[in-house]
């Protein structure tokens, strides 16, 4: 049987609900890791997945082939956290002990370093303004191009470039800044 | 594609920090997928292609119909207002223990249109058609809405619970309908209205699709 997402999306058009949680399974711990990158907590970022893919059911029947599924969905999730993210209603932010139990450790050669690594990335993520944590989120961790980040956010490839731009240089001043401490 | 960065940039362990997946509450993919099988199916893109009125026509009648006048500007605002209006639910009753095992509904979930506006008055609805039948093999629906042909609407099965569903883009209007399972047994929708026995036809029910 073919799963390919837009098999897999006809299937439940078709009335096989059940077919759904294979997107699901394909694209869940993806996105909650993108989510918690973009919100700055998991909690958050489980709610945000969850009501992505909620909405993505809802409006499967708008959902046109000719795009790839994973930046459909991007789309809405992007849309989704920013919504989170404007309500603020967990200001809590990721610390150590919530990146502990976030990451796995059984591949963690150095957990102590590992743990450091995790607690400055995270902090120099927050430190960025929501667009160019966007921007930089995309376009280095999911590896978009700047024509997927323009379909995905609506704003223009000129500005995107700017904020990914930006972004780096401020994160390569965080990071140094850390370094030299 | 991403920009590559030189290998002593800072960046880029942060990046492959960031790439590394995350650790996942292992009930909350069931959850969601319960959540999924709650919610009203989605609605198929060839029910979309339905007629629909101009935009501006429909604002118009709107307004009209609210009497808002020309303050009724937002049509965003009124496109929200009407989705939540025109949702209506037909025949949900629970399945009784005497329904033996074989539980209808017919539900009207919503427009058939993807403008909620377009779809004010006199578009179709969706309607959406549930038959548990765990030990049929085939299950069909006829009604007056295809010529009462029985294999021209065949219900597809959901995985697992026995549950098969169709859904439909239907006039506004009274509609008489019956199952039929296996190509043979007429079944009647005992969760809506039953139509007036009739010893010349199979037993039949009838659904009334509001138009909002």
């Amino acid at each position: 049987m073919e799963t390919s997402d837009a098999a897999v999306v006809r299937r439940v058009l078709d009335g096989d609900v059940e077919a759904f949680s294979i997107l699901v399974e394909r694209y869940y711990d993806h996105y909650v890791r993108f989510a918690a990158h973009l919100v700055g907590n998991r909690e958050d970022a489980e709610e945000v997945v969850q009501d992505t893919f909620l909405r993505a059911y809802r409006a499967l029947g708008r959902y046109e082939e000719r795009e790839r599924f994973g930046a459909w969905m991007l789309r809405i999730l992007v849309n989704r956290a920013r919504t989170v993210s404007a309500m603020g209603r967990r200001r809590e932010k990721m610390f150590p002990e919530q990146i502990d139990e976030t990451l796995p450790e059984a591949a963690e050669a150095h957990p102590a370093e590992r743990a450091a690594l995790r607690e400055e990335v995270t902090r120099a993520l927050t430190q960025l303004g929501p667009d160019q944590r966007e921007a930089f989120l995309l376009h280095y961790v999911e590896g978009l191009s700047y024509e997927e980040m323009s379909a995905v956010t609506g704003s223009g490839i000129s500005a995107l470039k700017m904020r990914v731009k930006r972004s780096c240089e401020r994160l390569r001043e965080i990071l140094q800044g850390v370094n030299r401490v | 594609m991403s920009d590559r960065l030189p290998a002593r940039d800072p960046l880029v362990a942060m990046i492959a920090e960031l790439r590394e997946p995350v650790a996942v509450d292992p009930g909350s993919k069931r959850r969601l997928m319960d959540m999924v099988r709650e919610a009203p199916p989605p609605v198929p893109a060839v029910a979309r292609a339905a007629p629909h009125r101009p935009r501006s026509q429909t604002v118009a009648a709107i307004r009209r119909m609210r009497g808002d006048g020309p303050r009724a500007t937002s049509f965003g605002t009124f496109a929200t207002a009407a989705g939540i209006a025109l949702l209506m639910v037909v025949g949900t009753r629970e399945p009784s223990p005497t329904d033996s095992g074989a539980v209808r509904r017919a539900v009207v979930i919503g427009d058939s249109v993807a403008s909620v506006a377009s779809a004010f008055r006199d578009t179709l609805r969706i309607v959406q058609f549930i038959l548990t039948a765990p030990a049929a093999s085939r299950v069909a629906l006829a009604g007056d809405f295809n010529g009462w042909d029985t294999r021209a609407t065949q219900l597809a099965r959901a995985n697992g619970d026995g549950r098969w569903s169709v859904t439909l883009a239907l006039a506004p209007g009274r509609h008489s309908y019956a199952y039929v399972v296996d190509d043979t047994q007429w079944v009647r929708d005992p969760v809506g209205t039953p139509a007036e026995p009739n010893e010349l036809t199979p037993p039949k029910s009838v659904l009334v699709v509001e138009k909002e």
